[in-house]
């Protein structure tokens, strides 16, 4: 299942890094996401994947589609980079995955915990619930997000206000000069 | 980590890394500005699957205590969820960060008529 | 169990941000009430600045301490740098309701001080934060709104220009340094920077310096250090002069805090004597990447600024070689220490740097506060920032032409000036590191120099190029025949008392006032644990 799902996100990943047209590489990302989503499934980190799936996949992902439909009027929607500037970038993409993992190959990692047996993931024999992820469920999350995480919490809810009032800002259609009083409220 | 086809925290963290480096890559050629949004959400989904992997195969418990006593974890009980917290505040990030974003590729196209970064070369010095 | 609420004690020190977090609402909800206003989002706005001033200068007497669970550390750095935070934001706004209001219409107005005190609010917290995650939450917030701000004249080209190129750059950036933190939450398995910091110096791995790499960039992002700095010029160049006002010192002033708390929590563990002979190593070498990243940052912008023809962007990259400044300096902070390896071989105090870096902050804000008004009325009355349209400014405007000059003069360093002591400062602390002191030393003089030409650029058309009106073919020449008659009344009164302040100020901090404010309030905190105690500069 881990392969599957790997496979599924190394070779969307890195079409997104081949192709050059946008909507291919929406597409991609969907797939890819939703890969991320079922990783976190197999960890035993449902809420996490459900997560992923609403707000990630449903959301974000929505609004990158929005995006490119709005300002993908070009001809062929393709903006092809120069091809030696694609060339370099994938050349330079390789030698970064080879040299990243020449790092982890000689940097010890941590122990792994989980007592029913090192590198047994979890979710591989799932239903048990109180392997290491059986920690993750929504009740500690939200005993964590409140507690120990409350200030982060409360900061990201006006972050997110913020947000708002900066993108309504930037993409509403304001005719300023007539500032007077005539634009809208 | 006892052989290559049991599945443990080394995979998860290449299979980070190869989503890292597609990112990277996705970053550096791309001309369009969701193009290069899209190879940032590349990066951060990379992050999160590091931050779930490691919170749930190496850290199930709160760091201070567990990592001394990792044979009696189990009974430690207080589960540690860092990872994971952070992996849902990274997914509310993303999202505030790609409005704001996508709101100013929007206002770049009415004024530009494209979103090719290249045309972004008014000031230059 | 349900989660326990955090306790008074705790609460009360973080009112600055709930102040902050209270005026936004208020600015937007102010226009239910009386629709189509300027004045009043803009006097909830100042009411909110001012709560938050009065608390943070409340709680500037708080020895240090850690509170909400390891999320913030609150400390008389933090507090004092909250302060200046505030009365800067303040400034701005004066400057904003002078010469940018009518750039925007009432109906936008409460967008933009919404996202003026958001951005504040995030700033405020990066002073403070301690934890990975109230690190990355905090950027995110000091940075969101401040990619659109950028871009708030967006009908025009350049705008939206500058605000395509901040966010794409922050945007990768954070990208990069939210995968470092996940690399450093998973090889120490916490996200409280102590606990990393203790972590990363006692073992080193390949990964971990991925993590500390990639954590570094999106601080180098924030300070425009020099492989990120390409948005800094055209971001100030396409903003409003306000927001570059505000992102030239608050923005890079809060990255330098945090930059200060990082580098400090590996320096405790090293004080404290984690990681041996060989963590010091590692920091010795962490200490002089940051300190010659900040020299080249300096030396680069110093170079470029040298050609620059719009003045706005001059003092961009101005702010670049100011951040290189503080940063040389700043680096200085992983190697020191009272005790362990770091007082055994040298001979400085992180609060020596601490107090270094809030008298720099506090002189550098008044004076770029300063540039930047008097260019934001210039080019409110001329309609240009190109450094030609000044010519005869000196015999148009004395006021104008004679405080420019003070204020280039400071950021230069000349002798009695706030710039000058600063220098002398970040001087101070590069002397007690031994011969890569000097080196740096040397650098910051080199660089001085450097910047005398450009600093005096400007002075120079004013005071005497074209002051006579022979061959005079810039736009001050065709508007002084309107403008001529009107001069009593072309400055504001509220202009000439921001500029006054300022000046004073300058003058001031340059005779030595605030330097021992700054030491008192120099104190940086250091876990238990790790470091003694809180580590004052007067202590030694």
């Amino acid at each position: 299942m881990f392969y599957l799902l790997a496979a599924l996100m190394v070779a969307s990943a890195w079409a997104i890094v081949f192709t050059s047209n946008i909507v291919r590489m929406a597409v991609y990302l969907l797939l890819a996401l939703s890969g991320a989503a079922g990783l976190y499934f197999l960890l035993d980190a449902e809420l996490l994947g459900a997560v992923q799936l609403i707000v990630y996949v449903g959301g974000t992902l929505i609004l990158i589609i929005f995006g490119v439909m709005l300002t993908s009027r070009e001809i062929g929607m393709a903006l092809k980079p120069k091809p030696w500037e694609g060339a370099a970038g994938v050349v330079l993409g390789i030698v970064l995955a080879g040299v990243l993992l020449l790092a982890q190959v000689y940097s010890q990692l941590p122990a792994e915990i989980s007592s029913q047996g090192a590198g047994a993931v979890p979710g591989a024999a799932s239903g048990g619930g109180a392997t290491s992820g059986g920690g993750a469920t929504v009740e500690a999350f939200g005993k964590v997000i409140l507690g120990r995480y409350l200030l982060v919490f409360e900061v990201a809810g006006v972050l997110l206000l913020v947000v708002m009032v900066g993108a309504a800002y930037l993409a509403r259609r304001t005719s300023w000069p007539r500032s007077a009083g005539g634009t809208q409220p | 980590m006892n052989s290559f086809l049991q599945i443990g925290l080394g995979h998860f963290v290449a299979l980070s890394l190869l989503v890292l480096a597609a990112g990277v890559a996705t970053v550096l050629t791309k001309r369009n500005a969701i193009g290069i949004l899209i190879g940032v959400e590349l990066i951060l989904n990379a992050a999160g699957i590091n931050l779930v992997a490691f919170n749930a195969l190496a850290w199930p418990t709160s760091a201070e205590a567990g990592a001394a006593v990792s044979a009696a974890a189990g009974a430690l009980g207080q589960p540690a969820l860092d990872g994971m917290v952070f992996t849902i505040f990274l997914i509310v990030l993303a999202a505030a960060e790609a409005a704001v974003a996508l709101a100013i590729f929007l206002n770049f196209y009415n004024n530009f008529n494209s979103i090719d970064v290249e045309k972004a070369n008014a000031m230059r010095g | 169990m349900m989660p326990k609420l955090p306790a008074w004690e705790e609460i009360r020190l973080v009112l600055p941000e709930i102040g902050l977090a209270v005026g936004m609402c208020a600015v937007l909800l102010v226009p239910f009430a009386r629709r189509l206003s300027k004045s009043v989002p803009a006097a909830a706005a100042l009411i909110a600045l001012g709560l938050a001033g009065f608390f943070a200068v409340d709680s500037l007497g708080v020895s240090g301490r850690s509170i909400l669970a390891g999320a913030l550390v609150i400390d008389p750095f933090s507090q004092f740098f909250k302060v200046l935070l505030v009365v800067f934001t303040v400034l701005v706004l004066a400057q904003w309701l002078l010469a940018g209001k009518d750039r925007i219409s009432a109906a936008d107005t409460p967008d933009f001080l919404c996202l003026l005190l958001g951005a504040t609010a995030g700033m405020a917290l990066m002073a403070s934060a301690a934890n990975l995650l109230s690190i990355v939450v905090s950027i995110e917030m000091a940075s969101l709104p401040s990619y659109a701000l950028a871009g708030m004249r967006k009908l025009q080209r350049r705008g939206s220009e500058a605000a395509l190129k901040y966010v794409l750059f922050g945007a990768v950036a954070s990208a990069l340094m939210i995968y470092g933190c996940s690399l450093l939450y998973g090889l120490t398995g916490s996200l409280d920077l102590p606990t990393v910091a203790n972590a990363v110096v006692s073992g080193f791995s390949p990964l971990l310096g991925l993590g500390v790499l990639l954590l570094f960039v999106g601080l180098a992002f924030k300070l425009s250090a020099v492989p990120l700095h390409f948005w800094c010029p055209d971001v100030f160049e396409g903003a409003p002069t306000e927001v570059t006002t505000f992102l030239s010192v608050a923005s890079k002033g809060a990255a330098v805090c945090l930059l200060t708390r990082i580098l400090w929590s590996f320096g405790a563990a090293a004080a404290a004597g984690v990681g041996g002979e060989r963590g010091w190593n590692l920091l010795v070498g962490l200490a002089v990447a940051v300190a010659a990243l900040g020299a080249i940052t300096a030396t680069w912008g110093n170079l470029v600024a040298m050609h620059q023809t719009n003045l706005k962007r001059l003092l961009a990259y101005s702010s670049m070689a100011h951040a290189g400044y503080l940063m040389m300096a700043v680096g200085l902070i992983a190697i020191s220490g009272p005790t362990g390896p770091a007082a055994a071989k040298l001979n400085l105090l992180p609060g020596h740097v601490a107090a270094a870096v809030l008298f720099y902050l506090l002189v550098y804000l008044f004076m770029n506060m300063g540039a930047f008004t008097v260019v934001a009325l210039a080019a409110q009355q001329v309609g240009s920032e190109d450094l030609r349209a000044y010519r005869g400014l000196m015999a148009w405007s004395p006021w104008l032409g004679v405080l420019l000059t003070v204020f280039l003069l400071s950021l230069f360093g000349m002798p009695g000036l706030g710039g000058f002591l600063g220098k002398i400062y970040l001087a101070v602390v590069m002397t007690k590191v031994g011969s890569i002191g000097f080196v740096l030393i040397a650098v910051l003089l080199f660089n001085t120099l450097l910047s005398l030409y450009y600093y005096m650029r400007p002075v120079y058309f004013m005071a005497f190029a074209g002051g006579s009106g022979a061959e005079d073919d810039s736009p001050l020449a065709d508007a002084r025949g309107s403008l001529m008659p009107s001069l009593p009344g072309a400055v504001p009164g509220v202009g000439v008392a921001v500029l006054v302040i300022c000046a004073l100020a300058l003058v001031w901090t340059g005779l030595g006032g605030g330097s021992g404010m700054t030491k008192d309030y120099g104190l940086i905190w250091s876990p238990p644990g790790q470091a003694a105690a809180i580590v004052s500069a007067e202590s030694k």
